[in-house]
């Protein structure tokens, strides 16, 4: 029986039978479970309803750079860790991917101090929710990775 | 101090939506005649991104080999303007154009200077801008007006700091060099690198931060230009726009004390501190001047039902159909050589005009201008109409409105599968006609200075700066249109930006004004 035939056979065995089977009896995960053992390690997090609302509100942001020129915290968090409010919306709700690498700026800021900031933005991007948010998702980033 | 909605009926005189320069002028001279007079702005909006030079209208013959045109007047610039666009604001009040002289002074007179503009009989002032450019402007804030290249009258001196990339000023002062020998001017410009953030950790400092060191050691900052300033005489020298978070006044005085040489700021470009500067000068001014500010959203009561559909935009979307927002357009190739996504709307005047004056007959309603996470509302086309506010909201009582909510970035307009004016659903003109979701790229170039129709969209008046509905009848005589929202001006392209908001924000003041007092008590 040639290479080929064989090859075939056994993908065909798998197919038919060992896969369904498992399927049945085997323990395989699904739904968000698979999703965070497939991406979880890579900091690759769900993104339900809720953050594609706040997502698409981050996207109203235009980059006039008023709030940063609000924003108390600037200064008070070395340069090299934090550079704005305005990173929030332009950069760190981008991507859960790169959010771990942002994690000392998000982590030492405080919401509640953009208020003065989110006040006069023009586009009204919602910067103290925002920033709760991005709280939250560092902490959902961090656990998918963990289970990865 | 600014209010917020309380939950009480807002009663005044006369309600201006928007708190730029238009609004505040409008309120400034509505007040002035002595109404009661409340502002409701969302937040800040374009006024506070400005650079601080206020154009009025450039000089038409000026071109890029010939910068400083036929030298013409303010006031006769504006009229050529006014000739040249037939759908320019400035064309519209052409029988009213013998009142922007009383504009400005007005302006000038109403913030003590801060913000000064030259006689419009005279020629406008001639500005250095950030980019080496020259830049014509009626006047400014006070610092930046000072700046007049045609008064420098030898050399010029641009001051930068080391260490700090914000400014080249040796760079600049090539480009200044070569921009005021194309001009024909008798100037010799000099870059000037003082050392005052030598010893500072961080060169990317923001402005505000930057202005912040300057404003703390006003006296190191002397002696450091004293060092940098070369062997000749400076006539002017021209600092870059951090001289201050608030008042640049003082700083300049002091610095032309200290140096023995006249000082201004350039204009600013990106991250502005002269606008934010300009912004809070206005709203200083409003409060001092006893007019109500209000931090929130004005918008028209649900109950008095949907704003009234073009029949073309309704007839085009089907219950069971795409919302606008995705409609892909067909690329049927219209009138002109451009393309279509949906042919030109037929909205219905009179059910438009009856809702427009049910709104203005006690169907306003004000809202805290807390930021809404959900997105902007979608045209939702089983109901054919955009779904209204879920707040109810404080009711408002007013004689007169004037809506000076600015054009995108003050949300004057909104582009939700079409262009809308958000509070009145009032129709948006863009050249000539009423849009009706046209596909975006027909109102855009390429070429950043090509004509970018998009930026000329607005709501459309009469002589009396009402707004005007489909059948060109007025919205209501108590309604009232100024600044950014007018259509047909580009400020980028016609040179009038913040000199028509203070033109057409003065007259929607008075007329708002002149409607009460001819009558008719609130709704």
């Amino acid at each position: 029986m040639s290479a080929w035939i064989r090859g075939n056979l056994y993908l065909g065995w798998r197919a038919v039978v060992v896969h369904p089977l498992r399927r049945i009896f085997g323990k395989t995960l699904r739904g968000k479970a698979s999703f965070l053992r497939n991406y979880g390690p890579e900091g690759l997090v769900p993104t339900p309803l809720g953050d594609k609302a706040m997502l698409a509100a981050a996207g109203r942001c235009i980059s006039c750079g008023l709030c940063d020129q609000l924003d108390g915290q600037l200064g008070q968090v070395a340069r090299s860790t934090y550079d704005g409010v305005s990173l929030l919306p332009r950069q760190y709700a981008r991507s859960s991917v790169e959010l771990l690498h942002a994690r000392e700026a998000i982590e030492a800021i405080d919401p509640e101090a953009y208020r003065e900031a989110e006040a006069i933005c023009p586009t009204r991007v919602p910067l103290v929710a925002l920033a709760i948010w991005l709280k939250d998702r560092l902490g959902r980033s961090r656990e998918g990775g963990a289970r990865g | 101090m600014i209010g917020s909605a309380d939950g009480a009926s807002l009663r005044t005189d006369v309600l201006v939506i928007g708190g730029g320069a238009a609004g505040a002028f409008a309120a400034l001279a509505a007040r002035e005649r002595g109404y009661e007079v409340t502002v409701v702005r969302r937040a800040w909006g374009a006024t506070a991104l400005s650079s601080g030079a206020a154009d009025v209208a450039p000089d038409p013959q000026a071109l890029p080999g010939l910068p400083l045109g036929g030298r013409q007047s303010i006031l006769d610039a504006a009229a050529q303007l006014a000739l040249r666009r037939p759908d320019h604001p400035y064309a519209i009040l052409r029988e009213r154009l013998f009142l922007l002289p009383e504009a400005l002074a007005f302006a000038s007179a109403q913030t003590s200077g801060v913000l000064a503009f030259g006689a419009p009989e005279e020629e406008n002032r001639l500005l250095l801008s950030p980019l080496g450019l020259l830049k014509p402007a009626a006047g400014g804030l006070d610092s930046i007006a000072a700046g007049d290249l045609l008064r420098a009258g030898g050399t010029v001196g641009i001051v930068g700091f080391d260490r700090i990339p914000l400014i080249d000023a040796p760079l600049l002062a090539r480009a200044a060099e070569e921009a005021v020998a194309l001009a024909g001017l008798d100037l010799r410009a000099v870059g000037i690198e003082c050392d005052f953030f030598r010893h500072q950790e961080d060169p990317l400092l923001r402005p505000h931060e930057l202005a912040e060191r300057l404003e703390r050691d006003p006296e190191r900052l002397i002696e450091s230009v004293r060092r940098a300033l070369p062997q000749e005489a400076i006539a002017l020298l021209l600092f870059p726009p951090l001289l201050s978070r608030v008042d640049a006044g003082e700083m300049i005085r002091g610095l032309q004390e200290g140096l023995g040489i006249r000082c201004a700021e350039l204009p600013a470009g990106r991250q502005s501190l002269p606008g934010i500067r300009l912004q809070r000068a206005l709203e200083a001014r409003l409060q001092q001047a006893g007019i109500r500010i209000v931090a929130g959203e004005v918008f028209v009561d649900p109950a008095l039902g949907p704003a009234p559909v073009p029949e073309a935009v309704a007839g085009l979307v089907s219950p069971a159909g795409p919302a606008l927002s995705t409609f892909v357009p067909p690329h049927v190739p219209a009138e002109g050589g451009g393309f279509t996504a949906l042919p030109p709307p037929r909205p219905p005047a009179d059910a438009l005009a009856a809702y427009v004056r049910a709104a203005m007959e006690g169907g306003l309603r004000l809202r805290g201008s807390e930021p809404s996470i959900l997105p902007a509302a979608r045209f939702d086309p089983s109901a054919g109409r955009f779904p209204p506010p879920a707040a109810q909201g404080q009711p408002i009582e007013a004689q007169a409105v004037i809506l000076a909510t600015g054009k995108f970035i003050g949300g004057g307009v909104r582009r939700e599968g079409l262009l809308r004016e958000p509070i009145f659903d009032l129709p948006i003109w863009v050249r000539g006609r009423i849009d009706g979701g046209r596909w975006l790229g027909d109102w855009t170039a390429h070429e950043l200075r090509d004509e970018q129709h998009a930026m000329r969209a607005g709501v459309r008046i009469d002589e009396g700066l009402r707004p005007l509905l489909p059948d060109e009848g007025t919205a209501s005589d108590r309604l009232f249109a100024c600044g950014g929202v007018l259509a047909g001006n580009d400020p980028a392209q016609d040179g009038a930006g913040i000199g028509l908001a203070v033109f057409t924000g003065y007259l929607a003041g008075v007329a708002a004004a002149d409607r009460i007092a001819g009558g008719g008590g609130r709704g």
